[in-house]
């Protein structure tokens, strides 16, 4: 994966003749050189160091010794990995012990769940986890490099397993070059099977099947592309605090409870480290909240009136209830715009979700509760209303990033 | 004594002024609008028309703040200052000479100069790292196989939070960084959008605008390493590369 880059602003060659090269790497090295050179140059200014890698977004890269350490791993079948992903939740504590697995949504075709390794599909899943750890060791790289300059009790580390869920285009077959999706162009089986052993390297930009990025999102339903459901929009977060909140007695690897909409961890960054800023007063208004509250409290829930609208799959939530319009049109689905069928805004179905006590939105309370339904749509248009982002058609798939 | 020398009155005048800056308080608007005046009166020749009464009033008036006459000879090299507005064949100026305790660089002007700005004492580094498509369930951080090394069991307290949300789509790296920190600092992004078709356009203005300003890029040093969606539309497709966009006119 060689993508066109830039430095700065300007634009920079592609490093075509590099042998090896993953971006990822060399983000990291470029990360890692960066931080040793501020340190050695002005240690006693502090730094801000983002590493943004391109995993595991589409496509997913890695070297064919961390692919072949994932050979075999996942022949059991998506459903069963789902089921022992969320095993191993119970077991660590991420989620709540009363939490459910979800259904799987019935606009997934039959069969979303088989890895179909007959046809030549088997390496898909095994190629994103080597490509995720990949990744993983070279932030483990930046890590060590922050260690190594005796900062690491002097940083505050902010990762966010984001930047939204798991990817449902590649289909029921996957994509050997993801841009055939978005061209609505079926790839042909023969010349995907024949080229099964270049996954993972430069010559594909591949994109998984369905059912994996189903799997991935353990235990929600749906995927990215659907803000209406905890698939699309909900992420796994760590924040190390190292030196600077220590002492406040709090156990490690504490799970924060309650429920944490429109967070923005800048504002939690930026309260954490006491600063205050000369242009603060021309900022323009925003709804997001520090989250320096959740470090004194784990079971703190949002003390602000959290109201999550989203236009393209309209859903809110207020109070621990979600409302979310039932998704119209697949992520995977790719030529609904062009074809006309999209539904329209207003004829959307809503469900309905307890999510302070139904942590996955497994249970539909849309039948049960229409006072409370009415009550979260009729937020939803207000709400919709005052903040400019009123849904004036239904969106369809569109190019991922 | 027979025709004016305007000559003269100018001299007297910026003597005046240079005496004038040693009063330490002033501001930069000042300083900027008291040269903009005192090149304006050298163009047209009205330099030098006010009386020492009138000056030794307004700087009763304004001790202790900003002045237009204090301010008006901070920009410029106050030796120099007469000598233009002499011109070619005029005497040369009367000099004034400070005492070095009373020299502008050495005590008042230094408070009227923009400030470095710092971190607070005490403030940490922070490393911000954040994935693309990685869904809830994808590592073992949370619950899944894929190896984190680093992310748990680590000796240092760590939160991890399982109701933390982000949008549908990319927007969420955005806020992260503002694009001050990818102009202040070595940037690199990469375009994905090889097709050319246009980024997804969402509507909330509200969080658009509050990208522009990120208080730890000029705090702290900053740096910004990865993918990056703050790349305009315009410069995503390759060089010499129309976008589709374009030609089918969406």
């Amino acid at each position: 994966m060689e993508p066109g880059s830039f430095r700065g602003h300007k634009a920079i060659e592609p490093p075509h003749d590099a042998k090896n090269y993953f971006f990822d790497k060399d983000m990291a090295d470029h990360t890692i050189g960066w931080i040793r050179m501020q340190h050695a140059m002005a240690p006693n200014k502090p730094f801000l160091a983002y590493y943004a890698p391109g995993t595991a977004h589409a496509p997913h890269h890695a070297p064919k010794d961390w692919i072949a350490k994932f050979k075999g791993k996942f022949d059991q079948g998506w459903d069963k990995v789902r089921e022992q992903t969320f095993a191993r939740q119970k077991a660590a504590g991420v989620i709540p012990p009363d939490a459910k697995l979800t259904e799987r949504p019935q606009a997934f075709p039959p069969g979303t769940a088989e890895r179909r390794p007959e046809e030549g599909l088997r390496p898909y899943d095994e190629v994103y986890a080597a490509a995720l750890a990949h990744c993983d060791y070279q932030m483990s790289r930046i890590l060590d490099t922050i260690e190594a300059q005796g900062e690491l009790d002097n940083t505050l580390v902010i990762y966010i397993q984001g930047d939204n869920g798991a990817s449902a285009e590649g289909g029921m077959q996957g994509l050997l070059n993801e841009m055939t999706v978005f061209n609505a162009i079926p790839e042909d089986m023969k010349e995907v099977t024949r080229r099964m052993n270049e996954l993972g390297g430069p010559m594909t930009f591949n994109h998984y099947p369905v059912g994996w990025a189903h799997a991935m999102d353990t235990p929600f339903q749906w995927t990215k592309q659907i803000a209406s459901h905890f698939g699309g929009t909900r992420n796994g977060m760590v924040i190390f605090l190292a030196g600077t909140h220590q002492g406040q007695g709090r156990p490690p690897h504490a799970v924060l409870l309650g429920h944490r909409h429109h967070a923005d961890p800048s504002r939690g960054r930026r309260r954490a480290c006491a600063h205050e800023h000369p242009m603060a007063c021309r900022r323009s208004p925003s709804r997001a909240r520090s989250l320096v509250y959740t470090f004194d409290d784990a079971k703190a829930v949002a003390t602000y009136d959290a109201v999550f609208r989203d236009v393209r799959q309209p859903r809110i939530y207020h109070e621990g209830w979600v409302a979310a319009t039932t998704p119209g049109v697949a992520p995977w689905d790719t030529s609904a715009e062009v074809q006309g069928r999209l539904p329209a805004v207003l004829a959307y179905k809503w469900e309905l979700y307890n999510v302070s006590k139904d942590f996955s939105e497994a249970v539909d309370l849309a039948a049960k509760e229409p006072a409370k339904l009415k009550e979260l749509q009729d937020l939803f248009w207000t709400e919709a209303e005052e903040y400019n982002v009123l849904p004036s058609r239904t969106a369809g798939s569109t190019a991922s990033t | 004594m027979g025709a004016p020398n305007p000559g003269q009155d100018q001299i007297r005048s910026f003597t005046l002024r240079i005496s004038c800056i040693l009063r330490p308080r002033v501001t930069r608007a000042g300083a900027s609008r008291a040269l903009h005046e005192l090149r304006a009166c050298l163009s047209q020749g009205k330099a030098g028309t006010r009386s020492r009464s009138r000056i030794s009033n307004q700087r009763k008036k304004t001790h202790g703040s900003a002045s237009i006459h204090h301010d008006g000879c901070r920009g410029a090299d106050r030796r120099q200052l007469g000598c233009w507005s002499l011109g070619a064949g005029s005497p040369a100026p009367a000099r004034t000479t400070l005492r070095r305790q009373d020299r502008p660089h050495d005590k008042g002007l230094r408070k009227g100069l923009p400030k470095m700005v710092e971190a607070p004492k005490g403030a940490p580094n922070i490393l911000l790292i954040l994935t693309d498509d990685v869904g809830f369930g994808a590592s073992s951080t949370f619950g899944d196989r894929s190896p984190r090394r680093r992310w748990t069991g680590w000796r240092r307290t760590d939160f991890r939070y399982n109701n933390f949300h982000t949008r549908l789509f990319a927007r969420p790296r955005a806020p992260h960084c503002s694009a001050d920190a990818t102009i202040t600092a070595p940037t690199r992004a990469s375009s994905w959008n090889w097709h050319g078709l246009p980024r997804l356009r969402l509507a909330d203005v509200e969080e658009q605008r509050d990208l522009r300003r990120n208080p730890e890029a000029e705090r702290l040093h900053t740096s910004w390493y990865g993918k990056n969606h703050n790349v305009p539309t315009g410069r995503t497709a390759r060089p010499g590369v129309r976008p589709v966009a374009d030609r089918v006119g969406l």
